[in-house]
C-alpha cells in the first residue's frame, strides 16, 4: 500500500504550495486514475510517489518505507515505477532488448535473469516479436510500450504513469491503455494513471480528482464522472455519454441509466422503443 | 486566392527499393476565410499533405500553387517569399520555444525576415493580442514557466508575427487539457472571422474538427477518400469506422442506433442536438 497523508509541497523559491494535505491510501492491484486541469498538481503529485521528489509536510509511505529516509530510495524505486508521456525521452538504446535490459542491469542481476525479465516484460506489453528492432523505427504507441516493458522489468509492485498517451494518435492511446489493463489484471500490478481523457479514466476502479492543488472528488467512475456541474467547475469535461443521459432524463426518459459507454447508452435506448 | 494542389502525387524514397506512395491524385483547393479540415488514419499522409501545402516538400507528380504560384519552380527570395504567405505550426511546436522571454521567441521569426524597430514590436503585439496572451503580463515571461496551453499559443504567435495569409497546424489542441483546447479552437476560428485568414488543421479528435471546419477531407492510404462539410461527412459514420477513425462518442451511438431508427440522423453533434433527435426517434415523430 501506498500511503500518502497529509502531504503538501512547495517547490523552493515558490511562494505557494503546489499541493495542499493530500491524504489518500493506493492499495496493491488498484487502477487509479488521476484527473485535473493543467496546474493542478498532478505531475507534482506523480513524483511524490517514488520520492523523486520528498514532500515539504507530511509523508509518504510506500509499502511501509517511508520517501522521507533516503537509505530506502533505491528499494522505493523499485516498488514504484514511474513513466513519462512522451517515449522518446525515455528510450536509451538502440535496439529494443537493450533498452529493456537497461533497468535490471542496473540492478546487477545476473545475465540469466535480465534476459528473462526482458522477455517477460516485452510479452507481457504484446512486443516480444520486436526483440532486435531499432525503437526509433516503431510507432508512438510501440514506444510507449516499450518504456513500459523498461519499468516492468524492474519488477514493481505500483506502476505510476503521468499522461502516458498523451503523446499517441487514437490507435496508440487504444494500444497502450489495453497493455495497462492487461498488466493491471493478469499480473496484478497497481496502475496510478495521470490523463486528460475521461473515456480513459472510465476504465480505472477508482478516480481521484485534483484541482489546485487539493483532491476535490474520489470515487468511482460512475460517481465521479457524472458530477457534470463540478467537472466543468474543476477545468475538465464530462464525458458526452453523460451530458447524453442528462439531456434525455431532462425530456422524460427518466429510467434512462447512467453510463459511460455508448453501448451501454445504446441498449437502454432500444430497450426504450421495444416496451413502446 | 488559394492553395491549389493538382493530381498531386508524393513519393519518399524515389528510385530506392523502399519507395513509398504516400500521396497520390490529390486534388484541392484550400481557400482563404476558410478552415479546412484534413482527418485521416495514421500514415494516411495528412503530415505529408501539409508540408506540401506551404512549399516545405515539392510533389513527385503534380503541382502545388500558392496564389496561383509554383514554389518548385521558384528560387531565392521569392520562394521565401512565398513561403511567408503559408504559415506552418508543427504538432507540439512548444518543444521549438528556445528564447529567454515570450517577446524574444515571437520576434525571432519576423526579425530573421529583416523586421526591425517600432514593426518588430508592432508585429509582436499584435500577434500575442489575436492569441490572447496578455502583453504586459507576459512578454517578459519565461516561455518555459508558462501553462501547456499559454505556451503552446505563444508558438503560434510566432508563425503569426511573419504575417502569413494561411496557417496551417498539425494537431493544434494534441496534448492540451479541456479548457486549454476549447481557448484554442476559439481562436482558431477568430483568424478566420477576424482576419480572413486560411486555415487548414489536421486533428486526430473529431469532434475538434467537426466543430471548427467550415469543410473537411478524409484521407486513406495516400489517396482522398471524400470531402464534404462536417455534417456530410458525418453521414458517412461507418466508413470513417471502417478506415480507423474515432467517431465522437454521440456519433458512435448515433450509428449504434442506427438498425433499430434506420432514419435517425448520424450528424448531429453535442448532447443536446442528439438527445432531440432521440426523443423524435422514441416518439415516432418523422
Amino acid at each position: 500500500m501506498i500511503e500518502v497523508s497529509g502531504v503538501s509541497f512547495c517547490y523552493p523559491g515558490l511562494e505557494s504550495p503546489v499541493l495542499h494535505d493530500i491524504n489518500l491510501e493506493i492499495k496493491p492491484g488498484e487502477f487509479l486514475a488521476l484527473l485535473g486541469r493543467n496546474g493542478s498538481g498532478k505531475s507534482t503529485f506523480t513524483r511524490l510517489l517514488n520520492g523523486l521528489l520528498v514532500p515539504t509536510d507530511g509523508d509518504v509511505i510506500v509499502d511501509g518505507y517511508n520517501t522521507r529516509d533516503g537509505s530506502h530510495r533505491l528499494r522505493i524505486r523499485q516498488l514504484v515505477g514511474l513513466l513519462f508521456s512522451n517515449p522518446d525521452n525515455q528510450l536509451v538504446a538502440g535496439i529494443v532488448e537493450e533498452d529493456v535490459a537497461f533497468g535490471p542491469e542496473n540492478l546487477g542481476l545476473p545475465p540469466a535473469e535480465i534476459r528473462e525479465r526482458v522477455e517477460w516484460a516485452l510479452s507481457a506489453v504484446g512486443m516480444q516479436d520486436y526483440l532486435k528492432h531499432p525503437p526509433h523505427m516503431l510507432s508512438g504507441g510501440q514506444k510507449q510500450r516499450i518504456a513500459i516493458a523498461g519499468v516492468l522489468a524492474l519488477e514493481p509492485s505500483y506502476m505510476v504513469l503521468d499522461e502516458p498517451t498523451s503523446m499517441l494518435d487514437p490507435r496508440g492511446r487504444e494500444e497502450v491503455l489495453r497493455t495497462l489493463m492487461d498488466l493491471n489484471r493478469e499480473q496484478g500490478t497497481a496502475i496510478i494513471m495521470v490523463t486528460h481523457f475521461v473515456e480513459e479514466a472510465a476504465a480505472a476502479d477508482r478516480v481521484v480528482i485534483l484541482d489546485h492543488g487539493r483532491v476535490v472528488a474520489m470515487g468511482s467512475p460512475l460517481e465521479v464522472l457524472t458530477r457534470t456541474d463540478d467537472l466543468s467547475d474543476w477545468g475538465l469535461e464530462a464525458p458526452e455519454m453523460v451530458l447524453l443521459c442528462h439531456e434525455l432524463r431532462k425530456r422524460g426518459y427518466t429510467r434512462i441509466p447512467m453510463a459511460l459507454d455508448s453501448r451501454r447508452v445504446a441498449g437502454a435506448i432500444k430497450q426504450f422503443s421495444c416496451k413502446d | 486566392m488559394s492553395i491549389r494542389l493538382v493530381q498531386v502525387g508524393f513519393r519518399y524514397a524515389r528510385g530506392l527499393p523502399w519507395e513509398t506512395q504516400a500521396l497520390k491524385n490529390i486534388n484541392l483547393e484550400a481557400g482563404k476565410n476558410e478552415i479546412l479540415g484534413i482527418i485521416g488514419p495514421t500514415g494516411s499522409g495528412k503530415t505529408t499533405l501539409l508540408q506540401l501545402m506551404n512549399g516545405v516538400r515539392h510533389p513527385s507528380e503534380g503541382r502545388v500553387l500558392i496564389d496561383d504560384q509554383d514554389p518548385a519552380v521558384l528560387k531565392g527570395r521569392e520562394i521565401t517569399r512565398l513561403r511567408q504567405k503559408v504559415g506552418l505550426v508543427f504538432q507540439s511546436p512548444e518543444d521549438q520555444l528556445f528564447a529567454n522571454s515570450v517577446y524574444e521567441d515571437i520576434a525571432f521569426g519576423p526579425r530573421n525576415l529583416g523586421v526591425t524597430g517600432s514593426e518588430l514590436d508592432h508585429r509582436v503585439r499584435w500577434a500575442m493580442e489575436v492569441l490572447d496572451l496578455d502583453f504586459e503580463d507576459l512578454n517578459q515571461r519565461r516561455p518555459q514557466n508558462l501553462s501547456g496551453g499559454q505556451k503552446r499559443r505563444v508558438a503560434i504567435a510566432g508563425v503569426l508575427a511573419l504575417k502569413p495569409e494561411y496557417l496551417i497546424l498539425d494537431e493544434p489542441t494534441a496534448g492540451l487539457d479541456p479548457e486549454g483546447r476549447k481557448v484554442l479552437l476559439k481562436l482558431i476560428r477568430k483568424l478566420r472571422e477576424d482576419l480572413g485568414m486560411g486555415v487548414v488543421m489536421v486533428s486526430h479528435r473529431l469532434q475538434d474538427i467537426m466543430s471548427t471546419c467550415d469543410r473537411v477531407v478524409v484521407l486513406d492510404k495516400g489517396e482522398i477518400l471524400r470531402t464534404g462539410t462536417p455534417r456530410e461527412i458525418l453521414q458517412h459514420g461507418r466508413e470513417l469506422i471502417e478506415i480507423g477513425l474515432h467517431l465522437p462518442p454521440i456519433n458512435l451511438l448515433l450509428n449504434e442506433l442506427k438498425d433499430v431508427f434506420p432514419h435517425l440522423d448520424t450528424t448531429l453533434l453535442g448532447p443536446e442536438e442528439a438527445a432531440d433527435e432521440i426523443d423524435r426517434a422514441l416518439r415516432g415523430l418523422w
